[in-house]
């Protein structure tokens, strides 16, 4: 039994160990030197100027300053990032979720 | 930009380009009957609009513009009609060159191929929620 628990412990050690090493080696060298929270916050801000843009765009479409053609186009590129967002949002959130419910 | 929003940038120059067509067909009929003003004048002459190829700078996909509307140059009907005012000295009046059977082919034409581009539109959409039913 102790035999075994002492196994399975270096197991993890070394296996956390490379994952370390892993996240240490491949950390500098990720695509653009960015990591994960930044390229969320990027794809964030660049959400919310295309439904700025959209919003703009309806409010210029109302005041007819703007071609319904053009309202209608800022609409669909906007209703499509706000889809995407929320999808992403939404496995976000569950993965996050998912984490918290895991038995330690 | 992908793909599937590109699309949308091309065929919304098709949308407008064949709304600039349906505008020239409609001030050709509305224009189907105006004379000239003096004795012996030219009346209306018919618009022609014509297209041309363009790259959007943006997502570098190939789009439609209307370029120029030219007059068509063919000869005007004359019409024996000596009390118009627009009649030149031997009682003829010049009509304009529009034809409403050609006026009305070109509209159809228009109206079919906005049409098309808006269900091409509807289509890159339908595909783009399809993908992201992915994430769900």
């Amino acid at each position: 039994m102790t035999d075994f628990s002492a196994v399975r412990s270096t197991y993890v050690q070394a296996a956390y160990a490379k994952t370390v090493q892993g996240e240490r080696s491949t950390g500098p060298a990720a695509p653009d030197g960015k990591d994960f929270s930044q390229m969320v916050a990027n794809a964030a801000s660049q959400a919310i100027d295309n439904v700025r843009e959209g919003d703009s765009m309806a409010m210029k479409g109302l005041t007819g300053q703007a071609g319904l053609q053009q309202v209608v186009e800022a609409t669909m590129a906007m209703e499509s990032t706000v889809q995407v967002s929320v999808a992403m949002r939404d496995k976000l959130v569950e993965a996050y979720q998912d984490i918290m419910r895991m038995p330690i | 930009m992908d793909a599937l929003s590109a699309i949308s940038v091309t065929a919304g120059s098709a949308m407008r380009a064949q709304g600039d067509r349906l505008r020239v067909v409609s001030e050709n009929l509305a224009n189907a009957n105006s004379t000239s003003q003096t004795a012996g004048g030219d009346p209306y002459r018919r618009k022609i609009i014509s297209f041309e190829n363009g790259t959007d700078e943006r997502t570098g996909s190939a789009i439609v513009e209307a370029t120029s509307t030219e007059r068509d140059e063919s000869a005007f009907t004359l019409q024996y009609e000596p009390s118009h005012p627009a009649a030149d000295e031997n009682g003829y009046v010049k009509l304009p060159n529009v034809n409403p059977l050609i006026e009305m082919s070109n509209m159809r034409e228009a109206a079919r191929s906005y049409e098309a581009n808006l269900s091409m539109v509807e289509n890159a959409r339908d595909m783009r929620r399809q993908l992201v039913e992915l994430l769900k």
